[in-house]
């Protein structure tokens, strides 16, 4: 079993000027002694995007609302953005450093018109109606909202559009931390595809819970898994999600990019081609007995699980996951094989 | 299509017509019921609303008078004699008078509110009554009461399917009555739960309570205020008229 480590990020080893969120020891019981988190620790550096992993029920939404100081607690510490948002005078301040998208984009959108809504952040934070209104209509043309829509009832809109209508609201806003509680739920293909190319060009840090694994290999760099309240592992995006026995103990699914490689690989190396790798029990340790898992994924409580580093069909010598997105002539394969 | 009461400053037109409105709920007679409602639907008319809008909210308000319509003659009477008399029963005209006097009230307000509501945007609206000098939070409390009255009838329309797409028919049956309670109780339990996602939305973004309107105020000009001043007037002289002719005659 790995070690249990404070985060993927030694936060002694990062400047604290640097992190935007540092939350440590975090517990949140709902009243009735429902346990949403226990003993939460982790760090989020400035313009790191990090994903927050899990099945239903894990924490994830519980996590993004103490962090925004809207669920209040009193076990843990919670620094974001150099506030702490238990503290009533601190979290005053919060709404200008923190953004946050919600699940569901109707909880959100409450204004008469779609430029009112998106402006309403602006003018609370005490920008002019002028302001305002500029910050809203350049927040509406980066999410691609069509200027002529601007006074239509954002509850008329389609999913899609209320989902821009959010993201808009805050993004007028300019946080230098994102919360995105399941973004690319509401959202055809187009729309994620959007959103995700939305994502990756926003500087500012971002917290994203979800579980549209694609969208986190598109859009982050770093994983955190929880389940049952509990933080399971923290590490390198790629490397958690490959994790497929780790991830199928807690109720997840290797994405499909990564899976389907990971499948193919399987198929081509271990009984056709001839390129066989050791057995996978041995495959998960080296030859000196140490664990072949990378060092970067944490994990707490979980044992380790079979990460195999299986070769690559046109370079045998290199691991198939470390692959770039090149498609595999899946033609070559035989049939009673093909994925 | 807009007719001059949609460029009435919104402040005036609150205030003209909420003035007016009240005006109205102090008549006593019939005739001057009818004429209040006939110069809220004169205002109605020149405010070029759509017919329909008119009459689909309006239809709602009658149906709130019939029973008064329907009810107080038999049991309202003068001294005048009885138009009918059906045993215990007694249908008298002063019982009428005052059911049309109600429903004609009804109307002639519910005009007056179509009205401004059908030629002011919800948001200057908004802006117009908070500075009337309306507090933040009961502007608040009309802006969402607004909103949420349409996501609850949302939520009704999806919950009614979703009974639909499994059988359930509204019939006057216990297992009727039940599940309408059930489909209540949800209605107002996701009601609730929707309305404190939408309050910690608003908290994260800054919201602590002030009314910040994004449009800035139209100037206030003469004929605003006139305009205003005129229909006050023409409420009040019904209001001594009905008075001094009606009952003093």
């Amino acid at each position: 079993m790995m070690a249990a480590a404070e985060g993927g990020h030694d936060p002694s080893a990062t400047p604290a000027t640097d992190l935007v969120v540092q939350v440590r020891h975090l517990s949140h019981c709902y009243r009735g002694h429902l346990t949403a988190l226990v003993d939460v620790s982790f760090t989020v550096r400035a313009n790191e995007n990090v994903a927050l992993v899990g099945p239903n029920g894990a924490g994830k939404t519980t996590l993004l609302l103490r962090l925004t100081g809207i669920l209040p607690g009193e076990r843990g510490q919670i620094t974001v953005c150099g506030y702490d948002p238990a503290d009533p005078v601190q979290r005053r301040f919060l709404p200008r450093a923190v953004g946050m998208v919600f699940q569901n984009p109707d909880d959100q959108l409450f204004a008469p018109s779609v430029l009112e809504d998106v402006a309403f952040g602006p003018l609370n934070l005490g920008f002019s109606p002028e302001e305002a209104r500029q910050r809203a209509v350049a927040a509406l043309a980066a999410v691609g909202f069509p200027p002529c829509w601007h006074d239509r009832p954002p509850l008329q809109l389609s999913g899609g559009d209320k989902r821009r209508v959010a993201l808009a609201g805050v993004l007028a806003m300019q946080p230098r931390l994102w919360l995105l509680d399941e973004p690319g739920a509401f959202l055809d293909p187009r729309g994620r595809r959007e959103l995700i190319r939305l994502l990756r060009t926003l500087p500012q840090a971002k917290l994203i819970a979800t579980h549209d694994l694609e969208l986190v290999l598109e859009v982050c760099s770093r994983a955190l898994l929880l389940d049952a309240g509990r933080l399971i592992a923290d590490g390198p995006v790629r490397q958690v999600l490959a994790d497929a026995a780790l991830l199928e103990a807690h109720g997840l699914e290797v994405p499909y990019r990564l899976g389907h490689r990971a499948d193919v690989a399987r198929v081509i190396t271990s009984e056709n081609i001839g390129l066989l790798p050791p057995p996978e029990r041995e495959a998960t340790t080296s030859h000196n007995g140490a664990d072949n898992r990378s060092p970067d994924i944490s994990c707490i409580d979980v044992p380790p699980a079979p990460t195999v580093p299986r070769p690559d069909r046109h370079h045998p010598t290199r691991p198939a996951d470390d692959r770039d997105n090149t498609p595999i002539d899946v033609t070559a394969l035989p049939p009673e094989k093909q994925p | 299509m807009r007719g001059w009461l949609h460029a009435w400053e919104p402040r005036c037109k609150v205030a003209a017509l909420l003035g007016a409105a009240g005006g109205v709920a102090f008549l006593h007679h019939w005739y001057a019921a009818l004429l209040a409602f006939a110069l809220a639907a004169l205002l109605a008319g020149v405010s070029r609303l759509s017919l329909r809008f008119v009459v689909a909210y309006l239809s709602i308000l009658t149906l709130a008078a019939i029973p008064f319509v329907l009810i107080l003659p038999w049991t309202l009477r003068d001294g005048r004699p009885a138009w009918v008399e059906w045993g215990p029963l007694t249908f008298h005209p002063y019982g009428l008078e005052t059911g049309l006097a109600v429903g004609l009230r009804l109307a002639a307000i519910g005009l007056l509110a179509l009205t401004l509501f059908g030629t002011t945007p919800w948001s200057e609206l908004l802006a117009a009554l908070h500075r009337l000098g309306l507090p933040a939070a009961l502007v608040w409390i009309v802006a969402l009461a607004r909103q949420y009255a349409e996501l609850l009838g949302r939520e009704f329309q999806r919950l009614r399917a979703a009974l639909r797409v499994r059988g359930f028919r509204p019939r006057p049956t216990w297992h009727g009555y039940r599940h309408l309670g059930y489909a209540c109780g949800a209605l107002l339990v996701h009601g609730a739960e929707r309305a404190e996602r939408v309050a910690a939305a608003m908290r994260c973004r800054g919201f602590q309570g002030r009314f910040i309107a994004l449009t800035p105020p139209r100037p206030c000009r003469l004929r605003d205020l006139l305009a205003c001043v005129l229909l006050w007037l023409i409420v009040l002289c019904l209001a001594l008229w009905e008075r001094q002719i009606l009952e003093g005659g």
